[in-house]
């Protein structure tokens, strides 16, 4: 091996600056980047380069398009980047830019400052290293895979349907509300627009990027066009109706609903008051990514580059938070990665919007009720947030009547003489003819009101970022209309033509759903990933007044989503024992054979429950639907951000182990709790010192995510999403002010289940039996079990939670009290309660690979356990894991727990026999007040198979923890996590 | 009355051996010596050490604690099963589970704590507990209360026996209190079964035609497909025509596993009967022809 000489490597990295240097000197085109006369900006920035250790010291500045490198220490830096030591700088400067990322990560690297200037310098990097855009030059979609061979992997996709000859619940019209008979090939135009979204590779959208860097360059950001300081209810509101119409309207060829997210046919919209610049240093090498790759030409780079990341550098939710609360701890913590992961940095949306109440009444009558109240307000903060109303409403119907009249332009280039465009013709006029009227007025036919819902979604989406902005009730919306256009039929093939119409507007919904994907930087797909949107749809369940609320469009639904085998949207079921069918639970099972792993099934009884536990009124209750992965949001009510925040429950552990070190950095990041190798006498010792690292990792994720909700409120209010909701307007606020009936945040703890395996372990082993001491116990972690074999032997045969054995669920639900009293006693930025949950999306994997060994024998970097699942390996039989998740209070979990089962049919089993077995364990798990199952009906064997022959999978749904995913798109840690997972055979 | 006898597992969330999810609970003792025995484990009515080569790292620690010489590396199969006074201090010393005492002694109520736990499964599944083993009905008395305590709990109940047992008992003591009886129908010809079983079929098959003449309670004949002994087309057509003159529509085929083998030398047997292969394709087909006539679940 070739010995790195460290002091040259030092010297050539400054060489390389110098270098860089150089180049802005020399190249015009490269001097752009930080000195540009066409939009007058000129970047000044100071960066630090360091060593944990202080022993290597260098610096660069940027002055008015000249770069300078000096040797030392500058004041007041931007931004200090510092390497764990000299040999990882010579080790690291080298790898290629994008990577950067990746490094602060394993925390060879770290920064103090602003994270834009580290992302913007590691894309001048890029350039110089001669990253270059390939073979693309848009502004369409490439296609990757020739539609004919979308469906090739489909071949091993054997739908099976059982039909139904008798109605069930508040089904009125469907003869067989499992619909048996249809398949996809009796839709050709929703199996085409299948195939051709799968087919299409997503290509990264800068239209809204543009549009809201333009109108605030023109109509300012702190202060307005007069000099005064920009009410941001004002500003926000200008900026999404700018952005609604001048947004191009599309209606995509041989499409029922008009509109789209992005400029593109599948898009990746961009919110640079967000996360967008941590994409820059990716900018040109984003399409040739291994993982997940998004199409950028060389114009939109340079867009980005030059003309919209520079003005939002501190004009994000990051780094305004970071100024404006003067760098806090908590935030530092944040951004080491493994302890808790804050979402409001990338996005809030995480809701359901009043969907209902605009279908029924129209945006014209909310801004007609604006209009009226601005009259009446008694403050000036009032009087602007009626106004901003109405400008964002206003937007929106640009944006609707841009779209009527693309519908009319599109129809006149086509030719009527021809009868398949003749037909098109027709169908662009009825669009027109819609669009011209929802989502203004009342929707009153079944497509108007998926389009009224569909307008208002890309609407929102001009304003939010798309991060599980939820549809919600889906089969309550729209069963009224159904209903009504089923009167209409005069006999039965015209009423059968109305299902089937209903199946293809549905269909036409949900492809649309998938016409966008969130923006994530490499680093992100690497630890994570897989998620999309997540845009949620819910059906069954209760009503507002505990009536059975399955109906046909419920079964329509369900139906439609089993064909499509789309991952979008989420689909969630709530199964209320004894109103909803027994038939119906029967489908949701039979749904998740044929998909694999969907929809997740939800104990509607528990949850509301749980909700009427945390205060909402009974009736409120009922109307719950879900947001993102599982959790509960009440429609058009509450404003609860879902997943304000991840928190990792390992962490706490590992510091209380290590006496507030956290092993990855060797940093003293918690509390100084005590050696574990002298100070605790008895078990309840080492408990507290956990509790201790928990309260406090606790407590500052609870003060960053305030932090960043105060941020929010100036930096990205919400006037547009605010009239969706019944309460701001009441109460003249928006809804990042507290405005919305309910006022909740949502937190989702990760990894209970290896935190309780490991406290059991030490319980029974080191403290009960003394089988060996704490400091055996911490050599043979320190030494990943490596030589300690007979310890792991022994670790081994402890029951851990899942195994039904005495004490293991008895200590879950003291950390889980624990951790309910901590977040209960705090409040939130909009004078809200923080509401718990345990699920864990894919953070179980990301914050895995970041963790050291752990007593209960999980190795290091290994993922840790998604939901409330217990460990793979824990117990053979299904039968304890299910009573013992199911034993767990869900009065502490109002924000949800999933768990997660890999069930594999018995091949001997027919069908029906298999959906009688699964459907038993979800009611018995319900009838054991288990809150959340979802299924993985898919083999180890297949899962192995596809990550060797990519192609023939597709399509394969997997259920990571809350959001379903296509297996092929993750990352090979997430890959192993899932095949790994214990399989429960029927057998 | 036995208030405990010697259970050598439960399994629960058993879904082979009746309708829906059950426990299943293998009785150690068994009155047929069935030379392809799948359960050589439960042939036995008493306690039993059995060592697991494939786990045993040959440290040496049951030989340096057993006090009565019986552990040697040299042994056949490990044990001398002669000097063996059961005392389990080699189990308990074992680090690698290589070593584990069969047969552990059950009262009713410990049973039945076990069988509550799932009480939510069987209902929603239809399912119930199955008693197997070995042989239940070595066991009447205990078996007897066992089936009234599942009554009481209105747990569906069901037996699976080789047929051997005393008809006047069982009449006295199981039959009302039982729900559903697997009955092993194995070899027709009754030399053939006292060379393969080690006992004639004679009483077997009389218990067998007077419940199924009774008709009061549900009875499932059950097939073991065992290569060359069980599943030979004379036999196989014998039983499909005692069946027929019975009346009997309804049978369970039970497809030859040949992973049991490992399991005679655990407890210190010899085994005498060899074939390592799954049922082939062709044979299954033929046998699906000759009983054609009878419903009955694929195998």
């Amino acid at each position: 091996m070739q010995v790195l000489d460290v002091e040259k490597e030092l010297e050539n990295f400054k060489g390389q600056l110098n270098l860089l240097a150089m180049i802005f000197d020399t190249r015009r085109k490269m001097r752009r980047e930080i000195y540009n006369e066409k939009t007058g900006f000129i970047f000044n920035a100071k960066y630090q380069f360091t060593t944990k250790d202080d022993a290597f010291n260098v610096h660069v500045i940027f002055q008015d398009g000249k770069m300078t490198v000096v040797d030392g220490k500058v004041e007041n830096p931007n931004i200090t980047i510092y390497y764990k030591d000299k040999e990882t700088l010579a080790n690291l400067y080298s790898k290629s830019a994008e990577e950067s990322l990746d490094y602060l990560l394993t925390n060879e690297m770290g920064y103090i400052g602003n994270m834009s200037y580290l992302t913007k310098f590691s894309y001048l990097t890029s350039l110089i290293m001669g990253a270059k855009i390939k073979d693309y030059k848009g502004p369409e979609n490439r296609v990757q895979y020739p539609i004919d061979d979308i469906d090739r992997g489909e071949k091993s996709r054997k739908l099976k349907n059982e039909s139904l000859n008798y109605k069930v619940d508040k089904v009125e019209i469907l003869e067989d509300p499992y619909l048996a008979k249809y398949s996809i090939d009796d839709f050709p135009r929703i199996k085409y627009l299948k195939n051709r979204r799968f087919s299409l590779k997503p290509a990264i959208c800068v239209e809204r990027a543009k549009l809201v860097t333009e109108y605030h360059k023109e109509n300012g950001f702190e202060v307005d066009n007069s000099g005064n300081p920009f009410d941001p209810e004002l500003r926000q509101a200008g900026a999404v109706n700018y952005i609604m119409s001048h947004k191009k309207p599309i209606i995509h060829d041989k499409h029922l609903i008009a509109g789209s997210t992005t400029s593109k046919e599948v898009g990746i919209p961009m919110y640079p008051e967000l996360i967008a610049t941590a994409i820059w240093p990716e900018l040109k090498t984003i399409g040739e990514r291994e993982l997940n790759p998004n199409d950028i030409s060389d114009k939109d780079a340079d867009i980005l580059s030059l003309e919209v990341f520079p003005y939002w550098m501190e004009r994000n939710v990051r780094e305004y938070c970071r100024t404006k609360f003067n760098n806090p701890k908590s935030q530092a913590l944040e951004e080491g990665w493994l302890f808790y992961f804050m979402m409001k940095t990338n996005a809030i949306s995480h809701t359901v919007p009043g969907f209902p109440m605009i279908i029924n009444e129209g945006l014209e009558s909310v801004k007609n009720k604006a209009e009226k109240l601005e009259k009446e307000a008694d403050s000036e903060e009032k009087v602007n947030f009626y106004k901003a109303i109405q400008i964002a409403i206003n937007g929106v119907l640009t944006y609707a009547q841009n779209l009527s009249e693309e519908a009319i332009r599109i129809s006149e280039t086509l030719d009527s003489s021809e009868p398949s465009q003749a037909k098109r013709i027709e169908e662009l006029k009825e669009i027109s003819r819609i669009c011209a009227k929802v989502p203004a007025n009342p929707a009153e036919t079944l497509q108007e009101a998926i389009q009224s819902i569909w307008t208002s979604f890309v609407c929102l989406h001009c304003e939010n970022a798309n991060s599980a902005l939820s549809i919600g009730r889906l089969d309550q919306m729209l069963q009224p209309f159904f209903l009504k256009e089923t009167e209409k039929a005069r006999n039965d093939s015209e009423k059968e033509e109305i299902i089937k119409n209903a199946i293809e507007l549905v269909g036409s919904l949900f492809i649309r759903i998938n016409d966008h994907d969130p923006l994530m930087p490499n680093v992100g797909w690497k630890l994570f990933g897989g998620s999309s949107s997540d845009d949620t749809v819910t059906v069954g369940g209760v009503d507002r007044d505990g009536n059975n609320a399955v109906n046909d469009m419920t079964f329509i639904i369900l139906k439609t989503n089993e064909m499509l085998g789309f991952q979008d949207p989420n689909m969630n079921a709530r199964y209320y024992s004894g109103i909803n069918s027994k038939e119906y639970l029967r489908r949701l099972t039979e749904v998740n054979v044929n998909m694999g792993a969907s929809p997740s099934i939800h104990n509607d009884k528990t949850m509301i429950e749980a909700l009427v536990h945390e205060g909402f009124s009974i009736e409120d209750a009922r109307n719950w639907g879900v947001t993102g992965c599982v959790e509960p949001t009440i429609v058009g009510k509450h404003y609860g951000h879902t997943n304000c925040m991840l928190l990792n429950l390992v962490a706490p552990l590992e510091m209380a182990l290590n006496n507030g070190v956290i092993p990855l950095t060797g940093d003293l990041m918690g509390l100084e709790t005590g050696d574990t190798r002298s100070n605790f006498v008895k078990f309840d010792d080492f408990l507290n010192a956990y509790k201790a690292q928990l309260k406090y990792l606790a407590e500052q994720s609870i003060e960053i995510n305030n932090f960043l909700g105060e941020s929010h409120k100036y930096i990205h209010p919400t006037p547009l999403l605010s009239s969706f909701f019944e309460g701001p307007l009441e109460k003249g606020k928006d809804l990042i002010q507290g405005g919305a009936v309910y006022n909740t945040s949502g937190v989702a703890l990760v990894a209970l289940s290896d935190v309780i395996d490991s406290l059991l372990v030490i319980r029974d082993l080191v403290y009960n039996k003394k089988e060996f001491d704490f400091a055996t116990l911490m050599d043979a972690i320190d030494n990943n079990f490596e030589g300690y074999e007979s310890i792991l032997h022994k670790i081994e045969q402890v029951p851990k939670f899942g195994s039904g054995e005495d004490g293991t669920v008895e200590l879950a639900q003291e950390i889980i009290n624990y951790c309910y009293e901590i977040y209960n006693s705090a409040e939130n930025y909009r004078n809200g309660k923080y509401l718990i949950g345990y699920w864990s999306i894919s953070y179980h994997t990301g914050f895995g690979m970041l963790t050291g060994a752990l007593p209960s024998g999980r190795k290091k970097g290994k993922a840790l356990t998604p939901g409330l699942t217990p460990a793979p390996g824990t117990t053979d039989i299904l039968l304890p894991s299910i009573q013992s998740v199911a034993a767990l209070d869900y009065l502490k979990m109002a924000n949800n727990a999933s768990y997660n089962v890999k069930l594999v049919p018995h091949a001997g089993d027919s069908h029906e026999e298999t959906l009688d077995l699964f459907t038993s364990y979800v009611q018995s798990f319900f009838d054991l007040n288990g809150m959340q199952w979802q299924f993985n009906v898919v083999s180890s064997d297949t899962l192995k198979d596809a990550m060797t022959n990519p192609i023939d999978y597709r399509w394969l749904l997997v259920r990571v923890s809350g959001y379903n995913a296509y297996f092929t798109k993750l990352n090979e840690n997430m890959q192993i996590e899932i095949i790994e997972r214990h399989e429960y055979q029927a057998r | 009355m036995i208030d405990k006898t010697l259970i050598v597992d439960i399994k629960r969330n058993a879904l082979d051996d009746g309708p829906g999810i059950r426990t299943l609970i293998f009785f150690k003792g068994c009155p047929l010596s069935c030379v392809w025995c799948q359960n050589p484990e439960a042939k036995s009515p008493y306690l039993e050490l059995s060592f697991d080569k494939q786990m045993c790292s040959e440290c040496g620690s049951c030989i340096a604690f057993c006090t009565q010489d019986a552990i040697d590396f040299e042994y056949k199969f490990r044990i001398d099963r002669s000097k063996c006074n059961l005392c389990g201090i080699c189990v308990e010393n074992c680090p690698n589970s290589a070593l584990t005492l069969v047969g552990k002694s059950y009262s009713i109520k410990e049973l039945m704590e076990i069988i509550l736990k799932d009480k939510i499964f069987y209902d929603n599944s239809k399912g119930g507990v199955t008693l197997s083993g070995g042989e239940p009905l070595y066991h009447v008395n205990y078996v007897h209360n066992l089936l009234k305590e599942l009554r009481k709990a209105n747990i569906h109940s069901c037996i699976e026996t080789a047929g051997l047992y005393n008809r006047e008992k069982f009449e006295e003591y199981i039959r009302p209190h039982v729900d559903l009886i697997y009955f092993d129908l194995k070899i027709f010809n009754p030399k053939l079964h006292a060379y393969y079983c080690k006992v004639s079929n004679e009483r077997i098959l009389e218990n067998f035609e007077s419940l199924i003449k009774q008709g009061v309670i549900e009875i499932l004949p059950r097939i073991p497909l065992i290569p060359s002994i069980t599943d030979t087309k004379e036999n196989l057509r014998a039983l499909a025509e005692y069946l027929n003159i019975l009346n009997v529509k309804k049978i369970g085929l039970l497809s030859y596993n040949p992973l049991w083998l490992s399991k005679s030398e655990k407890i210190g047997i010899e085994h005498k009967y060899f074939h390592s292969e799954w049922l082939s394709k062709e044979k299954k087909k033929e046998i699906k022809e000759i009983f054609s006539n009878f419903t009955f679940k694929d195998f």
